[in-house]
């Protein structure tokens, strides 16, 4: 491909729309009075931000409101603008400000983790510029991900009727609404632009990564981790590679790393538990409304939440009586029941429904293990990173021996989701009724790169229960 | 000598009255700024010289918009040229006061069977001229025009039209005009008031330097001539800064990013010396300053002196609320383009507007007449295809080998368009449908061989991926 550099100053469109999901998911952490750590905050509110656009537009389509730019982004406008204009005229700063929570931040160092960060954006800026000169060519993103955008877009609402068959329609619709809701900001059609969202999500996810690591670990320490969430290579393949672009794999794996987050805040806290909740029910929403395998991460990660609401059983009465996660409730209801009500409504199945049943499952397990395993392990064996996503889990696990308490608590819980999730990637496989080679063919790096971002966030808090160990000074309690 | 008016600090000019440092900064400040105005006039030169080739009449052009142009095409000779509607225009982005020479590369319809009729030339409007090029010569013949622009409309740019007798040749669905290979713009002329005199501006920092150190002799040593002297060279740059502003305005929006830098430039620049001039002494240090002289003027008459007090104390009110205002007007210009913005975006869902990235890349390779398998792949060949095939007409698809492996890409590009795949091309072409993409799998010798019919009007498009080699023609509507 020729013009990168040119192109490449085209990511002033992915950035602009970034910079509005930015302010619109702040206003709605303001909403929710939810006072997140440094950098944390900036990954959230990007994720909440393209989440709630997305949403806006699928309810659009629902009150026949025409995707139109103006409609789309004009009620954040105004809003922004009203809330500037009033802080403007109470003699305040045009943007709200948020108290940051400052325990456990270290601002010793500065100048290394200034620079630490700088190599972080500059890789970041690096990959934008990458993605925005890449054209679509994959499979995937073809069929599927962009062809559903690029109707969403053209026909002005959440349109299947006239789409293949094989772009499988009972996906979740969060990623092409994205797509759809960036060409109407004025980019137009354009795919290569769109893959900036990817980019994002990339930076939502450094972020989120880096902020909450930080908040014990040494800079050093949550660089390497942030820069390992890009880099390794299942992630940066699809991150990167032209054969990949246009996909969500990665996007719903930085959806699993948000609601890990949110969940480890609320477990953690002991002031604002049912808003650190509602952000966990929205990232599960949003993991759930990117791809399907989010939708069964939902379910694993609603089981987390049992778990804690178990273990902050005293604090019950305080939940019921809190609006925000009702807030957070309802929206996880209307964006994922709706979305599924949908799809059963209009008999959009998925083309592995049929081979889900107990007795299928048990029949082929026999049949299928050694198959399955040999085959992954032919796929993971040449490359390295692969051996090191085994052995982190295994890391962490054993820093649950290390000192059990509170955390162990926390690092098992997160582990078992992981587990779980990986779990349901090989009942797949186990019952899938396409060939088993083809399947895990072309499904088996993406299906790992989900996982890597949570993987990295168990292993963060690994570290921190190492140190603890190592006699650092550590508070942890729920 | 004319004593300094009592300490009214409602008439008094805002002066040092010991706040010295502030002052000086803000003496520094509009220093910078001169600086940053100057830099940005040198910086901001416009282009004066412009050619447009067959590819970028088609589609994006500098300065300017292109309309009633076909997609570029190749002759037998190599010649890269695009087709005109029976109305093609160009309307740029400029619009001057001044002669504009304007070259045209033209070639007459008659050569390809069309009429042998005069070409009408617009600009804005007005009828330029009427060009004729030889009905028998195969080249493209240069047509050389020079003229002044009539006035455009309000806020609009120079609107150059070509006006021709459209035909349709057989087997062209096509209405065409006249062939044109390139146009040529040279706004050389319609500069050259300020180009020969950027002394303007140069001199700018001599005169500043100096008036600065007579204004230190006259302050120092209490000179009054070196007073009268930097004064006067600030009336100087003021003078030069009028000329300078006269001259743009004359010229016109030469470019609309120069147009609008110069003219706020040099207005700033003429104003800091007006400023300049007002502020300083009168001769030696202690004598009163030119503005304090006309301040003293006003207080001789009562009702003058009350709308001056007035108009100062508005100006205070307006001083302070400045940095609110600035918010605001920042907000409000935000919001204006975003609304425009949307403005623009709303017509999108009218059709697909694919942006042209992929398109231009793989058109700029297909003009430079690459072979085969540097031609990128197949998705940007499609896409290329789809930015010239209609929304709402059936298309066929007629491959000689198994498409499915491609039915992915074929459906992405093309939506939304209506299509089915066919097997036979002469019963394709007989039923007449309105367009046709073939795709046909050969080897790279094969490509150029009989696997495909030549028919007028089709445009050729090259694949290749995974080792293989696709040769597709598409029929533009």
């Amino acid at each position: 491909m020729q013009l990168p550099f040119l192109q490449s100053l085209q990511m002033a469109w992915p950035l602009a729309y970034g910079l509005i999901c930015y302010a619109i998911g702040r206003l709605e952490l303001a909403a929710l009075e939810l006072r997140l750590p440094r950098w944390i905050n900036l990954g959230a509110a990007v994720l909440l931000g393209m989440g709630s656009l997305a949403l806006q537009l699928a309810l659009y389509s629902l009150l026949h409101i025409p995707f139109v730019g103006f409609l789309l982004y004009g009620p954040w406008l105004l809003i922004l603008t009203g809330l500037a204009l009033l802080n403007l005229r109470r003699g305040g700063w045009l943007w709200p400000r948020f108290p940051t929570k400052a325990s456990g931040w270290q601002v010793s160092g500065w100048v290394i983790e200034g620079l630490l960060l700088t190599l972080l954006g500059l890789v970041w800026v690096w990959l934008l510029a990458a993605q925005v000169t890449t054209p679509l060519t994959s499979v995937d993103g073809s069929a599927i991900w962009m062809y559903k955008a690029k109707a969403f877009y053209l026909n002005g609402s959440l349109n299947l009727t006239d789409l293949a068959a094989y772009a499988h329609l009972d996906y979740p619709v969060a990623y092409p609404l994205m797509v759809a809701g960036f060409y109407m900001l004025g980019a137009g059609l354009n795919e290569s632009l769109a893959f900036g969202i990817t980019g994002l999500f990339a930076l939502a996810g450094m972020s989120l990564l880096y902020g909450y690591a930080r908040r014990r670990l040494p800079a050093p320490v949550c660089a390497a981790l942030s820069l390992l969430l890009v880099s390794l290579s299942p992630v940066f393949g699809l991150i990167y590679a032209t054969d990949f672009m246009g996909l969500a794999d990665f996007q719903v794996g930085v959806a699993f790393l948000f609601f890990g987050v949110s969940y480890s805040l609320w477990l953690e806290t002991k002031e604002d538990g049912p808003t650190y909740l509602g952000l966990t029910l929205l990232a599960g929403t949003l993991a759930a409304s990117l791809k399907n395998e989010g939708i069964t991460f939902l379910l694993l990660g609603l089981l987390a939440i049992g778990l804690g609401l178990f273990l902050k059983r005293g604090q019950w009465r305080l939940y019921l009586a809190d609006r925000r996660l009702w807030v957070g409730l309802g929206i996880m209801i209307i964006a994922v029941g709706g979305w599924n009500l949908f799809t059963r409504l209009n008999g959009y199945t998925t083309d592995l429904a049929g081979a889900f049943s107990a007795s299928r499952f048990f029949e082929e397990v026999p049949k299928r293990s050694a198959s399955i395993a040999e085959l992954l392990g032919e796929r993971f064996r040449p490359d390295g990173a692969y051996l090191l996503l085994g052995l982190l889990p295994l890391f962490s696990a054993f820093a649950l021996l290390a000192r059990p308490n509170r955390r162990s608590l926390l690092i098992l819980i997160l582990l078992a989701l992981l587990i779980g999730q990986a779990g349901f990637y090989l009942l797949i496989y186990v019952v899938t009724p396409l060939p088993l080679e083809f399947h895990i063919n072309t499904t088996w790096s993406r299906l790992t790169a989900q996982l890597v971002p949570l993987n990295l966030l168990i292993t963060s808090l690994a570290f921190e229960q190492w140190s603890v160990v190592s006699g650092q000074k550590n508070s942890f309690e729920f | 000598m004319i004593s300094t008016p009592p300490s009214d600090q409602s008439i008094a000019p805002a002066g040092p009255s010991g706040q010295r440092p502030a002052w000086e900064w803000a003496t520094w400040r509009l220093g910078i700024l001169a600086l940053v105005a100057l830099l940005a006039i040198f910086v901001t030169q416009p282009r004066l010289q412009l050619r447009y080739v067959s590819n970028q009449l088609a589609t994006i052009i500098e300065e300017g918009q292109t309309q009633g142009f076909y997609s570029s095409q190749r002759d037998e000779a190599g010649n890269y040229y695009v087709w005109t509607q029976s109305q093609a225009a160009i309307s740029f982005d400029f619009q001057v006061n001044k002669p504009l020479k304007i070259d045209l590369e033209l070639r007459s319809a008659a050569i390809a069977g069309g009429p042998d009729a005069p070409i009408r030339v617009l600009a804005n409007g007005h009828e330029l001229a009427q060009i004729r090029p030889d009905p028998k010569n195969p080249d493209f013949q240069t047509f050389n025009l020079k003229f002044t622009p009539p006035p455009a409309e309000l806020l609009s740019g120079l609107k150059l039209e070509i006006l021709s007798m459209p035909f349709q040749p057989p087997k062209d669905r096509r209405l065409l005009g006249t062939m044109v290979k390139s146009i040529a713009v040279d706004k050389t002329e319609a500069w050259s008031g300020l180009a020969k005199r950027m002394w303007l501006f140069g001199a700018l920092p001599v005169i500043g330097l100096a008036a600065i150190g007579l204004g230190w002799v006259a302050r120092r040593f209490r000179l009054a001539i070196a007073g009268y002297g930097a004064m006067g060279l600030c009336i100087v740059g003021m003078s030069l800064m009028g000329l300078a502003l006269l001259l743009l305005l004359r010229i016109g929006s030469i470019h609309f990013v120069t147009f609008g830098v110069w003219l706020i430039a040099i207005g700033y620049l003429g104003g800091l010396f007006w400023y300049a001039a007002l502020r300083l002494p009168l001769g030696s240090a202690d004598a009163p300053t030119l503005s304090q002289y006309l301040l003293k003027l006003l207080q001789k008459s009562p009702p003058l002196l009350r709308l001056w007090q007035n108009l100062t104390a508005f100006g205070e009110q307006v001083r302070r609320l400045i940095p609110k205002i600035a918010i605001i007007l920042v907000f409000g210009v935000v919001i204006g383009l975003a609304l425009i913005a949307f403005a623009k975006v709303g017509p999108r869902l009218s059709g697909p507007q694919p942006f042209q990235n992929i398109s231009a890349d793989y058109e700029k390779l297909q003009i430079a007449g690459l072979n085969a398998t540097e031609h990128g792949i197949l998705s940007e060949g499609l896409v290329f295809a789809s930015l010239h095939l209609p929304l709402d007409k059936k298309l066929a698809i007629v491959a000689n080998y198994e498409v499915s492996g491609q039915d992915y890409f074929v459906r992405y590009w093309l939506y939304p368009r209506p299509f089915s795949y066919e097997s036979d091309l002469a019963k394709v072409q007989s039923q007449g449908v309105p367009s046709l993409i073939i795709l046909v799998r050969c080897k790279n010798a094969d490509c150029a061989g009989e696997l495909l019919p030549q028919p007028v009007g089709y445009t050729r498009l090259y694949f290749s991926q995974q080792g293989l080699d696709w040769l597709g023609i598409f029929q533009k509507n």
